[in-house]
């Protein structure tokens, strides 16, 4: 049965007709000639229809040829295949059990000691070495070769063995990494970072590496420190926390609160009494995003308390905004702060 | 008809075969739909909002998310639809939370074209019909806007929009196209019959013609 057109929409509305007008292919061409030629009466409708076709032109628009491709650069980078992102969500008690060990090496370039370190390293990796890194944002959990498990912190980058050496096990770490260590009495576990290196007997432990100020910090067991580059030697016991002076070349000792030095690994973002710089470096890292601040200086006196549990930037920044007044845009990864 | 079904059958099968092996994790389908339908969504997404950055941060959200749920995203034979419909969704959820513009936006949708030639165009009675055609349609809903942008634009079939649009059948999906219609003519009507009468004057003119 043929379809009957009786009025201008009838015409609109059909997709053959449709596509007649504005995508002909001969098929089409032929299709509707051959009709027009049986209903020659309907012509002005036809020609109506068409005309009010051909005359709808939407504005368009076409990116920029450069931001498609950083667009697909950015996809890529976002999307590497890489261990998954862990999914915080264990009880902070259970880690309050472990030992928990926080190190930092991001000021390593401070101590002279790199050569050593990595030949340290190479001597141990008998087979290929595996290099597992996060970008800002991004935290990620592997599995080492003995079964022990590392939670890498944002920007953080661990180096180790295919398999371990039959009487050690040594990583190498920049950045913050939480470790549960498999016992193993008879193969000592060891973390080289650039200021010190850390020796376990088996237990699980957190490394950080993005503070200014290396430290080490643990819950539960034994660990001793040592820095090669002042040989100065240290034993930690439970609920301490070490510091490495980077001026002075030593450790000094001192009791930590475990959320805001390891809580990171369950998904909390930790902030006591913190500076400007200080929130902007744990946003960027945390988030991923560039930070740029404007119409600085701030009172110095201002500092920011507050502790989140897996939420987005846009609510911490409500938060902090509660605090004190600012301004902010959210773009692509950069983030502008602008205080009144 | 059947030439129009039969490139569509093959466009179909080589969409299954795309998807597939994107979906399997092969890196060059994924660039090769990128390639394709980047500038498409590009220019679906601007005829939401005048905030262009907001739309390439959408479309960057929803590659990202495709390839990370690659291995769960459903089969589908129809790339355009699939993509457009996800697409679609978060563009509005997203204009409506943080576009710069909100208050214009949705009134603003789908602009018509300024008319370039509208100048060169000597005819009285054209230029007149553009005019009153942009008015009407700014003057229609913002959903009526986008199915004509679909409908005629795109050249997407009704099966295609129901998907995007998130129609329950094609039938919602032809009826809300048919009132669009229906109401743009009502806004034009006195233009319509303006056009309405041209071609009877030209064969009146012809048909005088032959009696002389």
């Amino acid at each position: 049965m043929e379809k009957s057109f009786n009025n201008i929409e009838d015409f609109l509305s059909d997709e053959s007709f449709r596509s007649w007008v504005i995508n002909p292919t001969p098929e089409l061409e032929r299709h509707w000639l051959n009709w027009l030629s049986k209903n020659q009466h309907k012509k002005a409708m036809v020609d109506q229809s068409r005309e009010m076709i051909l005359s709808l032109k939407f504005k368009e628009f076409s990116p920029d040829p450069k931001s498609k491709q950083r667009i697909l650069d950015q996809i890529k980078q976002e999307t590497k295949p890489r261990a998954r992102t862990i999914r915080l969500s264990r009880a902070w008690l259970k880690v309050a059990a472990m030992l928990l060990l926080v190190v930092s090496t991001a000021a390593l370039i401070y101590f002279g000691a790199k050569d050593q370190h990595e030949s340290s390293l190479i001597t141990t990796a008998s087979t290929h070495l595996i290099r597992k890194s996060n970008p800002p944002g991004e935290r990620s959990q592997h599995s080492l070769p003995d079964g022990s498990t590392v939670f890498l912190n944002s920007g953080g980058s661990l180096e180790y063995p295919e398999t371990f050496d039959a009487d050690s096990r040594v990583v190498k770490l920049n950045g913050e990494a939480f470790f549960e260590v498999v016992h193993d009495a008879g193969r000592p576990f060891k973390v080289v970072t650039e200021s010190f290196e850390v020796v376990v007997l088996g237990t699980r432990f957190n490394v950080n590496a993005n503070q200014k100020s290396p430290s080490v910090a643990l819950v539960d067991g034994k660990v001793r420190l040592h820095s090669s580059s002042s040989d100065v030697t240290l034993e930690l016991r439970p609920n301490q926390m070490a510091v490495f002076d980077k001026e002075k070349r030593s450790f000094t000792s001192a009791s930590f609160d475990p959320r805001y030095v390891a809580g990171w690994k369950d998904g909390y973002l930790v902030f006591r009494e913190a500076s400007l710089d200080e929130v902007v470096e744990k946003l960027h890292s945390w988030y991923g995003v560039d930070i740029s601040v404007l119409n600085t200086p701030i009172p110095s006196d201002w500092s920011y308390t507050a502790s989140f549990k897996q939420e987005s930037l846009e609510n911490v920044l409500l938060n902090m905004r509660m605090l004190r007044r600012f301004d902010y845009q959210i773009r692509n990864d950069s983030l502008i702060l602008s205080f009144q | 008809m059947c030439m129009k079904k039969s490139q569509s059958d093959e466009q179909e099968r080589s969409d299954l075969e795309i998807w597939n092996l994107f979906r399997s994790g092969e890196e060059s389908a994924f660039e090769f739909i990128y390639q394709k339908y980047f500038d498409k969504l590009y220019n679906y997404g601007c005829q939401f909002t005048r905030d262009h950055s907001l739309v390439e941060d959408v479309l960057q959200e929803l590659f990202i998310e495709l390839r990370r749920r690659r291995a769960h995203l459903s089969a589908t034979n129809k790339i355009q639809p699939y993509l457009y419909s996800a697409f679609r969704r978060k563009m509005i959820r997203y204009r409506d939370k943080r576009s710069r513009f909100k208050e214009l936006d949705a009134q603003q949708s789908f602009p018509i074209a300024p008319n370039i030639e509208e100048s060169i165009i000597e005819d009285e009675i054209k230029r007149e019909h553009l005019m009153r055609l942009q008015k009407a349609i700014e003057s229609l809903s913002e959903r009526h806007r986008e199915i004509i942008f679909l409908f005629f634009y795109e050249d997407l079939t009704y099966e295609e929009i129901r998907e995007i649009q998130d129609f329950e059948n094609i039938k919602s999906a032809r009826n809300l196209l048919y009132k669009a219609l229906k109401s743009l003519r009502k806004k034009i009507e006195v233009l319509l019959f303006l056009i309405g009468i041209l071609p009877v004057v030209i064969q009146g003119v012809q048909f005088f013609k032959k009696i002389i």
